[in-house]
Order: structure tokens, then sequence, then C-alpha cells
């Protein structure tokens, strides 16, 4: 069996599992329809003319309108999507260890390689369909609230969530080796809370841009959609080689696996 | 040496396997050959499934090797696990998929072409009577028919070697009866199982050969067309408690020398 075969086997055999999973349709569910509940909930309450709500949701979505709907979504899916996709990458590694059926992938023609390139292959689609339904719900929410016609402009915003999001994606799968360097899928959900936190502190105290975990999350909060600084640049480029790297670690961990 | 082992469809040789102070595996040898149904006897902790764990590279041994159709574990390529089917510890089932589905995943990572899976799932599912929970999920069966799927999963397509831990375990009798005959059919068509199990009266009707395993040694054989197999049996192991009782005595008397 050759290693293309082997692959093909395990897409086909991931995605059975992956489209049948619970945790997978919950965790789009929450994330999309949470997000479009939260920004048509804030646009309505800033039309309302709430006052506490207009103070939270920042001056960018205190103006309202398709501005309003973008800052929002800036500020959740960095936050929203790392925990999201934390969650079923955690899941999509851990479940083997945690249901036991770890086992029977040894001995077997088709790789633990495979299994395991397989596995990030689905997970990156899926993050990037996820992110792409997201933005594009984004802008059906727009267009039935009636905030006019989308430009240019808009786009440009759209296009900035879709990186935020994909980038943020990347960013989860080091759920993914936590749960198999921990051999189960609760420590890996914890390890995504924990990045959060620290994505958070490390904003706080003014290294975010060089932490690769909360670059993408200070970008989205940068009120422009233009193209980022240099320095901006070279903190979201980061994010890939990192990504990389734990994908690299977590497929070597799946190879030499012992239990 | 290679040529002896090519013979074989599993052999261990001189393995030994520790964890921490708790010897698991002590030299250890073993041969199967082509259809035999090899079962491996002893009490629960002997070592059975650190034998079988072994043998599939799922942990690696301190010493020794481990040589399936004369291939090095150590070494193997994973095509050359194609035929090889195993059942150790969990069945290999997933809890959000239907019986169907799963026997479908376990037959793919097996080897089994894609145009030939439904087939081999069909034969599987009604070797196994499994047909009236084909489209049911996992999680929704009892015990016993889990450990039905289990098998089913271990012995889709066509199994060459079949390893297979406790394979009775929560069957009914009359999945006791499915099983034993679905391993005579495949030890019959020249499969080499090799089966644990702590049921002497089970394994004895279908096992071609004994080993007993005790405190992870092998203790000896018996004939599975023997009288009083559970006391030979019990005098083996009791042999081994004994051997090791003298050994930590001698140990003490030196040290205290």
């Amino acid at each position: 069996m050759t290693f293309s075969a082997q692959f093909s086997t395990a897409i086909t055999v991931e995605w059975m599992k992956f489209r049948r999973a619970a945790v997978v349709l919950i965790t789009t569910l929450l994330l999309v329809v949470g997000l479009l509940a939260l920004c048509g909930g804030l646009l309505y309450a800033i039309q309302t003319g709430n006052p506490q709500l207009i103070a939270k949701a920042g001056p960018m979505a205190a103006a309202g309108g398709w501005m309003g709907i973008f800052a929002v979504a800036s500020q959740v899916v960095p936050t929203a999507g790392l925990l999201a996709f934390g969650v079923v990458a955690g899941w999509v590694f851990g479940r083997e260890f945690t249901n036991g059926t770890v086992i029977g992938l040894f001995a077997r023609p088709v790789s633990r390689t495979a299994v395991a390139l397989a596995k990030f292959t689905i997970l990156l689609l899926w993050i990037v369909a996820c992110t792409a339904g997201l933005v594009f719900s984004l802008l059906l929410l727009g267009i039935a609230l009636r905030l006019g016609p989308i430009d240019s402009g808009i786009l440009s915003f759209a296009a900035k969530l879709t990186i935020v999001g994909v980038l943020t994606g990347l960013l989860a799968l080091i759920a993914g080796l936590v749960a198999t360097w921990t051999r189960g899928y609760l420590s890996a959900i914890g390890t995504t809370i924990g990045v959060v936190v620290l994505a958070v502190i490390a904003s706080f105290v003014g290294v975010g841009g060089w932490f690769p975990f909360a670059a993408p999350g200070i970008w989205a909060a940068i009120p422009s959609a233009t193209v980022p600084s240099t320095t901006m640049l070279i903190q979201l480029l980061a994010v890939l080689p990192v990504a990389a790297l734990i994908a690299a670690l977590t497929v070597r961990a799946w190879r030499r696996l012992q239990l | 040496m290679l040529d002896h082992l090519k013979d074989s469809a599993i052999r261990l040789q001189g393995v030994s396997k520790s964890y921490k102070t708790l010897r698991a595996l002590e030299n250890v040898d073993l041969v199967v050959a082509a259809g035999e149904v090899h079962a491996l006897v002893g009490l629960n902790g002997a070592g059975k499934t650190t034998m079988l764990r072994v043998l599939l590279g799922v942990i690696e041994p301190d010493r020794g090797s481990v040589w399936v159709r004369g291939k090095n574990v150590a070494r193997m390529a994973s095509s050359d696990w194609r035929g090889v089917g195993h059942l150790i510890e969990t069945p290999f089932a997933y809890p959000e998929l239907t019986v169907r589905a799963n026997i479908e995943v376990a037959a793919l990572l097996s080897g089994v072409a894609q145009k030939q899976a439904q087939r081999a799932v069909d034969s599987i599912v009604d070797e196994m009577n499994l047909g009236a929970w084909a489209g049911q999920r996992m999680r929704s069966l009892s015990l016993g028919n889990r450990q039905r799927v289990g098998l089913a999963a271990a012995l889709v397509g066509e199994v060459q070697i079949a390893v297979l831990d406790e394979p009775a375990n929560s069957l009914d009798p009359a999945g006791v009866v499915l099983v034993r005959d679905a391993i005579r059919r495949r030890a019959h068509e020249g499969a080499a199982i090799l089966v644990s199990s702590h049921h002497l009266d089970e394994v004895a009707r279908v096992a071609t050969d004994i080993t007993v395993i005790s405190t992870g040694r092998v203790m000896g054989a018996l004939e599975p067309t023997g009288i009083d197999l559970e006391r030979q049996f019990f005098a083996l192991v009791e042999a081994d408690a004994r051997s090791t009782a003298e050994a930590l005595h001698t140990a003490e008397s030196r040290a205290t020398a």
C-alpha cells in the first residue's frame, strides 16, 4: 500500500467519524449561531440606545452598521475560535485514547502517520469551511438587517475576519498535540483555555504581537481592514511556522506512539 | 535462523518487558504456525495482554525480538501488516458510528479495497449474526454485541493472522459458539490464530496448542485434548509461584549474608 493510498484511506475513515460526531456539529453551531446571535443582539441593543452595551461594545461597534457587525465579530472570533477549534482538535486526537480505539490503529497497513495527517487535513478543511461559513453568515445577517450595500470596504473586513479565523484555527491545533502527549482530550481542552488566558495576559502586558497565540486577536482589534504593518505582518506570519511545528510534533508523536 | 523464522506466522524470541520494577514478560519464546490456534492461558496479570501488545508493536520489548511472517516487527513497514487482524482490550469501534460503519472502518484500515469493503462487511456481519443491529449506533449496543462488533472488526477481510485477547469476553453462549466457529474456520483456511484467555475449558475446545503463562514467564504447554486440564494448569502456575518464592528467599539470604 503506497503512502498516498494509505492517506486516501485514512481521509475516508476520518471523514466518516468527523461528519457524524456530535461534538463537531454542536461546536460549529455554537460558533456560527452564537456569533450571529451576539452580533445581531448587540446591533439591536445599539439601535435601541442601551448605554451599558454601547460602552461594552467599544467605539467601533457602537457606530453600528456593517462596521459594528465586524467590530463585534473581530472581538469574539480570536477567543471563541481558539476555544471552539481547540475543543474539536483536542477531541479528534484525544478521543482515540479516551475511547480506547488507538490500539486498533496499530498493526495496520494504514500507518498512524497517515491517520494523523488525515486528522489534520480534515481539521484544516473544517476550520476554513467554518470560518468561511461564519463570515458568509455575517454578510447575510447584514443584508437581512438592511445595513446597506456590500462595498469593497465591507469585503476587506470580511477577508480580514476570514484570515483571523483561519490563523486562530491553525493555532488551536496545539490541542491535538497536547491530547496526544497526555493521552486524552480533557487536558487538551484545559490547555486551550490556558492558551486563551495567556494570549489575553500577553496582550495586556504589551508583548501580545510577538506571542503567536495572541497575534491574530491583536490584529483583529485594530479598527482597519487595510494591510497590516510590516511588524504586524511578521507577527501574523509567525503563526504559520508555529502551526507547522505543532503539526510536525503531533505526527512524530503518532508515528512513535507506544502505549 | 531466518529460514526457521519464515516458517512461522508469529514468533517471539527471548522477549522481556518490565514496567519500572514490575516484570511483565521474561525471556518469552513463542511460535505460532499457519493453521494453528494457539491459546495463551494464565491468571489475571500473568502477562498475556502484554505479550499480545508487544507482538503488535503497541509496546517495544526491553529485550528479544518479535517476528511476524518472517519480518521483525521493530522494522516492519505498515504495509506488511496487511492480513493481520486483532482485538486487544477494547473493541475497535466508535460510538457515533453504526455497526456497519464501524466494521467498514476496520476493513478499510486493514487494507480491504473500498470496492470490496461492502462485500467484506456483509460477510462478517452475517457470520457474527449482527444483521439485526447493523444500522444501530455502537453506543446503543449491549456489551456482548459490542464484543461481537470488535471481533467482526478484527476478522473482516482475508485474515492470515488473528490476535484475539479474551475473545469470548461478555459473549452469551450463542456468541461463544459463533466465535469458536469463526476461529476454527479461519485456522482451517490456513490462518494463524493467537488467543489469550483465562477460560481453560473454552480454549481447550478450539485450540491446537496451549501455552501457560504465569508472572510473565512461559511455564509450559498443555495438551488441549488432555484430561483434567485445570489441575495441570494449576500445577504449572504453582510451580512458578514456588520458584519465584525460592528465588526471593535466595536473594534475601544473600543480602543478609
